[in-house]
């Protein structure tokens, strides 16, 4: 295990470097090396997510449930950094929890692997993302293996730095300038804003423990405080994750990526918080897992859903479309993570079905992680590929693709009814899995009355939350792929066809989403051994090839709750619909013009847009303004201030803004407009825009006051200083 | 031995293929019973059958504009729609595991989502003008069809469609459980929303502009059309059947004597028939409602469901103690 993962990394590494060294040291003519230095490390990357891939597999099957893979191995002994303190030793464990997730890591970064030959061909950035994808995957493999809250610390760090580098990708490729600094500041600060909130929560534990490492930890009994530790823990993880008061940030950086990573990014990296959430409250990190724990997960979950899907819905291009997009998904995971952690106190223990739906929840959430991933890896590749022919990503200027890219336009359409969590596809597996478990639940309000009248109303705005962000993901993507595949062609046209890598892995995702929609049972028992180490045995759900069923067994008030998700029915609608269309020989049907209600107009000129569409769903909002007019300007001292700037310019204050005096440039967008006179309002964004303003001025004032000039201040400060020290060393000696 | 396997899975694909073929029936009927109820001779109810022949005749064409979507589109709609008979019980229920509630909400969605492309695809503006209204329909009846189907796995621990209300006992649920005759109303008001019917929509209407569940099949012609107006023809059957199911449970196979079976089938026609002549009456006092007022108007049948969803938890908490 360890040599395989050895080698994957120093692949991973050599890649990367080897890819930023070629950009380094070659001249800006010379193509060969540069396209020599991305092809090895892509070559690399490839060979590394293959070896991950095989590394999880044998996790994963070689030990289903038996302890003895999951023992960690120090491969870094490092002494400790003073007596007293806990040792700083790198020690990494593969268990089938962790494995899963390589398994998304390597899947994932595969096929963006082979996907980049074709899509990175002749881009002058070439070097730098390949070599920073390399970079960012390892990383990613560090904080998934790694053992030790220091170093899983420095591999969050160092994924924020890798793609980090990869958010800059636009503004250098000729994208707008400010846009990119707005996305890599914004990802910078709230990457280290929830590092900082995660640690303020984990220390409580490491202090108490006196030890760094997980397995350690997860057995010691907790966190002194495990409220305080659980609620610094989630907000930082939330953050990252772009949970709903914290969404803003997914849709401002990630459009930024190059596509082919942005697919990695929002496929994969979203769901390392969703995997620390696992390890440090399901895995007994935080302490006992407590009911409202859950609650409060739940109700975020469902906000999250229903809130980023109608932005998802009202959004005008498709990258940003997907990234909040992502962010729903994430939702729909939450709901099953929060619905283990809710039947996961072990106040319910002695009711037998509340520990069986919980495993059930957990892997409902699991299967859509891996669900996601490759769904959501399918649209971004065709994404990409689409902005590679039509050099565009904007949706009114898309259309028709469907016979100018096929390949493109079947595997999207094939993502989209994955991502709308309609059968026969995977995303409906997963949500039918996370439904059941919420259905299945029942036995802890009726057994404990007690706590009924806080879960019900949580589980049901679950419920009606993720009811209302399965059907408006399923109109958002029929607006996305009526406006950009279908009908006539027009707008941005396409120019040649796709590279046959980048066709070769849109099948073959399209292909993983169907296999999963259609036979679930292959990736049950793998999924199974991954809760093992979180000791939860699936014991309630039984996948054969031809159903999947779950039995909750009955508690002293409660029937049995079974439900089974057959499975022939599906093989059966995608056979019929099939043979049926082959039967009426479709191919031959006649062509004629469109019927434009008997008059002479030409059809494009009438045709009806996304956004039209969705109206119905938007327009209710358009009318709603959280604020009256435009946005007011920060002021100070009778002079306004524009956000975003954070010091002097020239030691003068205010500093001189020119021409942006009387438009103060707010960070994060406040509004998506639909149409000339119809834009529907970024609540968050609103309330985050004001906030960063009022902050700023709030600093400016209090500079002024506090660097005022005067030398007796200035005493003062110091001899302030001086008490302080002397106060604290009287308190800690 | 075999046969004894073989026999439930048998009388269940009976049960689809008489579910199939008497879906036309229920829509000429309600169209004939609406023009009687207006003073007019109408359609005879077999008419229906004579038009599908009809246009099964005809080679369908396509717009010029369309891609392979619009021609995959009828096929899998017309099965999405088929595969419902599968699920429901209709003249007896078969023991064992049936099919799922969730897993017809989502083949119901799927029909519609590529009905939808496929209006899209076909170029004319008429068919986007009403998918968009489906869709909005579609996102206020989701919350209230899963909401429904969390009543009936919180009541009887299934969403199994076949053991959604208990067949064995011959009171029917609406008296047993009183409070699942509320969630039964708010269902018929969501039913009719989902199947295009007043007040939400006029089926038969002429008016492009107002159409919401025939616009985007505006464009097909010939056997496509006969298939998309089918599975129109099977969504209003299934949804019907579905309600008299809740409402009256057939009898189950195991132990049904030739009589019974006899009894069983008239049993669920009568039940039917007396649906549809409910539906021509409703629709005959109804008029169309305007689209903005659907969304009080559902979110109200969400509201409905929700309170029923809380008695029901209420009650069982009371009962424990």
């Amino acid at each position: 295990m360890i040599d395989l993962l050895g080698i994957v990394s120093l692949l991973l590494l050599l890649g990367g470097i080897g890819a930023h060294v070629t950009r380094a040291f070659s001249r800006a003519d010379d193509d060969g090396a540069m396209t020599w230095g991305t092809k090895g490390s892509l070559s690399a990357a490839f060979a590394a997510t293959i070896g991950l891939i095989v590394l999880a597999i044998r996790q994963l099957v070689a030990c289903g449930g038996g302890a003895g893979c999951n023992r960690p191995a120090v491969v870094l002994p490092l002494s400790r950094p003073a007596p007293g303190l806990p040792s700083l030793a790198l020690s990494v464990r593969v268990d089938p929890t962790a494995a899963i997730f390589l398994l998304l890591i390597g899947t994932c970064g595969a096929c963006v692997a082979v996907y980049s030959f074709g899509w990175l061909h002749g881009d002058p950035l070439r070097n730098r993302v390949a070599g920073s994808f390399s970079l960012f995957l390892l990383a990613m493999v560090l904080v998934v293996v790694a053992n030790s809250i220091f170093w899983l610390l420095i591999g969050l760090e160092l994924m924020t730095f890798c793609s980090g580098d990869l958010v800059r990708y636009r503004g250098a490729s000729g994208g707008p300038v400010e846009a990119s600094r707005t996305a890599v500041r914004t990802y910078l600060i709230v990457s280290h804003l929830a590092l900082m909130s995660v640690l303020v929560g984990v220390l409580p534990i490491i202090v108490s423990h006196h030890t760094l490492n997980m397995s350690v930890l997860s057995g010691a009994g907790g966190s002194p405080a495990p409220a305080f530790s659980f609620s610094f823990i989630l907000l930082g993880l939330a953050m990252r994750a772009g949970v709903t008061p914290f969404h803003f940030w997914v849709p401002t950086v990630h459009p930024q990526l190059p596509t082919n990573t942005h697919a990695m990014v929002s496929a994969v990296m979203l769901k390392i918080p969703i995997y620390l959430m696992l390890r440090f409250f399901l895995g007994g990190i935080v302490g006992p897992v407590q009911w409202w724990w859950g609650v409060v997960v739940l109700v975020l979950a469902g906000l999250t859903a229903v809130v980023t899907v109608f932005y998802a819905l009202v959004t005008p291009d498709l990258k940003v479309a997907l990234a909040y997009h992502s962010v729903e998904n994430v939702g729909i995971i939450l709901a099953g993570l929060g619905l283990a952690l809710l039947f996961s106190d072990s106040r319910f223990a002695n009711v037998p079905g509340v520990r069986v739906a919980a495993a059930l929840a957990l892997l409902a959430s699991l299967y859509h992680v891996m669900n996601h991933g490759l769904f959501k890896s399918l649209l971004f590749l065709c994404v990409g590929s689409v902005e590679r022919q039509t050099g565009t990503v904007e949706l009114h200027r898309l259309g028709g693709l469907c016979r100018t890219l096929p390949w493109t336009a079947f595997a999207f359409l094939i993502g989209a009814v994955a991502i709308a969590d309609l059968p026969p596809l995977n995303g409906f597996v997963s949500t039918w899995l996370t439904v059941q478990a919420l259905f299945s639940g029942q036995q802890v309000y009726l057994e404990h009355s007690s706590v009924a009248l806080v879960i019900l109303p949580a589980e049901i705005v679950a419920l009606v939350a993720l009811a209302l962000a399965f059907a408006t993901t399923a109109l958002a993507f029929v607006k996305i792929a009526g406006q950009a595949l279908l009908g006539e062609p027009r707008g941005a046209l396409a120019s040649g066809r796709e590279p046959w890598s980048m066709r070769t892995i849109m099948t073959v995702l399209s292909g993983l989403c169907l296999l999963l929609g259609l036979q679930p049972w292959l990736l049950v028992p793998w999924l199974t051994a991954a809760l093992a180490p979180l000791h939860y045995a699936m014991s309630g759900l039984v996948a054969t090839p031809t159903r999947l069923t779950i039995s909750i067994p009955a508690a002293q008030r409660t029937v049995q709750y079974h439900a089974t998700l057959p499975v022939l029915p599906l093989l059966l609608l995608v056979a019929s619909a099939f043979g049926l269309t082959a039967l009426l020989r479709a191919w031959r049907w006649k062509r004629r013009p469109v019927w434009v209600g008997g008059s002479t107009l030409d059809p494009s000129a009438i045709r009806y847009s996304g956004n039209a569409v969705s109206a119905l769903l938007w327009e209710p909002m358009s009318r709603l303004r959280p604020w009256r007019g435009p946005a007011e300007p920060a002021v100070m001292d009778g002079q306004p201030v524009p956000a975003g700037v954070t010091g002097p310019a020239d030691g003068t204050y205010p500093p001189d803004q020119g021409d942006q005096a009387d438009r103060p440039a707010m960070p994060f967008r406040e509004a998506w407009d639909l149409s000339p006179t119809r834009s529907v309002p970024e609540v968050a964004n609103y309330f985050y825009n004001r906030l960063i303003s009022r902050v700023i001025t709030a600093s400016y004032r209090f500079g002024r006051w506090f660097q005022n000039g005067d030398v007796r201040s200035y005493l003062l400060y110091m001899f302030v200083v001086v008490l302080l020290v002397l106060a604290v060393l009287s308190v800690t000696r | 031995m075999i046969w004894a396997g073989l026999m439930p899975r048998l009388v269940v694909g009976l049960q689809a293929v008489l579910y199939i073929l008497i879906s036309p029936l229920s829509v000429g009927v309600v169209g004939w019973l609406k023009a009687r109820l207006q003073g007019r001779r109408g359609p005879y109810p077999l008419q229906a059958y004579r038009d599908l022949g009809k246009l099964l005749r005809i080679a369908p064409t396509r717009p010029e504009s369309s891609s392979g979507v619009y021609l995959f589109a009828p096929a899998l709609v017309f099965t999405s729609y088929a595969l419902l008979g599968l699920a429901l019980p209709t003249i007896v229920v078969v023991a064992g595991p049936g099919m799922d509630l969730l897993l017809v909400i989502g083949l119901l969605s799927l029909a519609r989502f590529v009905a939808t492309l496929a209006a899209f695809d076909a170029g004319s503006p008429f068919g986007p003008m009403s998918a968009g209204r489906q869709w909005f329909i579609q996102v206020l009846a989701e919350p209230a069809l899963l909401v429904l189907a969390y009543i009936f796995a919180l009541s009887d621990g299934t969403t199994d469609l076949p053991h959604l209300v208990p067949h064995s006992s011959a009171v029917s649920l609406l008296i047993t459980k009183p409070v699942i005759s509320i969630a039964l109303g708010a269902l018929l008001f969501v039913l009719l929303a989902e199947t295009g019917r007043l007040p939400f929509d006029r089926p038969g209407t002429h008016l492009e502009l107002t159409m919401i569940e025939e616009g985007v099949a505006l464009e097909y012609s010939g056997r496509a059309l006969a298939l998309m107006w089918w599975g129109y023809a099977m969504k209003l059957t299934f949804m019907l059947s579905l309600v008299s199911f809740i409402a009256v449970p057939p009898a189950s196979l195991s132990g049904l004597t030739p009589g019974g079976l006899a009894l069983s089938a008239s049993l669920y026609f009568a039940k039917l028939g007396a649906l549809l002549v409910a539906l021509a009456i409703w629709e005959t006092a109804r008029s169309k409602m305007r689209l903005r007022l659907m969304l009080p108007q559902l979110m109200l049948a969400i509201g409905v469901l929700l309170f029923t969803l809380a008695s029901v938890i209420l009650k069982d908490l009371q009962v424990g103690g």
